[in-house]
């Protein structure tokens, strides 16, 4: 475990507008569909910002917090928020994130991503029929 | 809610945590048809009660950068500037559409997903316009979208 980031992790000044940029995108795409957004914001700021994975996902989780909770005030002004559900949820989704982190150091990767994109794939499918 | 409905729904988040950590994605992406297909939530009630979920999941994410000295305040604060605009614009949107709309809206996204699993670990935009990420398998990728990987962005041969 690295106790210090690497200097390039630090943000130099004259990314503000790419930062802005990226971080828009991501919240229209988070409010629009209920997600996090870091699934474009970490690869955007690698690409774009030459940001390491690790600086990448650690400034994307924690720009998540206060995005999500914009998306929240904004769902649950229109009652579109379940609060007893996502305490339930939560709590199932703190402990199975350490349960899917461990395993990931145990499983050959390639199929089980295969596999998983099929599975995503089938629940989009069983969405559109539903 | 019964207390056999509680553990349905801790369930479901267990299961949507874990793959979420496996895979390295967003819990999202999996909640929302979650709370659709079994919970028979609709549209826009999954999507904002995802929305709440993911923030004590990140939180505990930050904390672990956090910890690891990964996290630039500064840079996240941009990013969220950037962002809260764009979740107000974006909600916005989302509750002025209908259900069938929004869900259609997250289907093409939830299948974009997909079919980005099942491409290489760590092909990038790049790679996959110009066809590169077909050539030399597995040993190949480029620096991109991969999780694991902390080297330089030009790694592509």
């Amino acid at each position: 475990m690295m106790a210090v980031a690497r200097r390039e992790d630090r943000a130099p000044r004259g990314d503000l507008v790419e930062l802005l940029v990226v971080g828009f995108v991501a919240g229209i795409l988070s409010g629009l569909l209920g997600v996090g957004g870091g699934l474009i914001m970490v690869p955007a700021m690698v690409l774009l910002l030459g940001l390491s994975q690790h600086a990448a996902h650690a400034a994307s989780l924690a720009a998540i917090v206060p995005i999500a909770l914009a998306g929240v005030l904004i769902f649950g002004q229109a009652s579109q928020v379940d609060p007893v559900a996502g305490a339930l949820l939560s709590l199932g989704a703190i402990l199975g994130v350490r349960i899917g982190a461990q395993l990931m150091r145990r499983t050959e990767e390639r199929r089980l991503r295969a596999a998983f994109g099929l599975f995503l794939i089938a629940m989009a499918l069983l969405l559109v029929f539903r | 809610m019964t207390a056999v409905g509680a553990a349905v729904v801790v369930l479901l988040g267990l299961a949507a945590g874990a793959l979420a950590g496996l895979f390295g994605v967003g819990g999202g992406v999996l909640m929302v048809p979650g709370m659709v297909l079994v919970l028979g939530f609709g549209q826009h009630l999954a999507q904002g009660t995802s929305l709440l979920v993911i923030i004590p999941t990140a939180i505990i994410g930050t904390y672990t950068h956090w910890r690891n000295g990964y996290v630039d305040l500064r840079r996240s604060a941009v990013l969220a500037t950037g962002g809260i605009l764009g979740a107000v614009i974006g909600g916005s949107i989302a509750l002025g559409v209908d259900g069938v709309t929004l869900r259609r809206l997250f289907v093409a996204y939830l299948a974009l997903t997909g079919f980005g699993m099942l491409l290489p670990k760590g092909t990038s935009v790049r790679a996959l316009l110009t066809g590169s990420w077909r050539r030399g398998g597995r040993k190949a990728p480029a620096a991109g979208v991969d999780v694991e990987a902390a080297g330089p962005l030009e790694g592509e041969p």
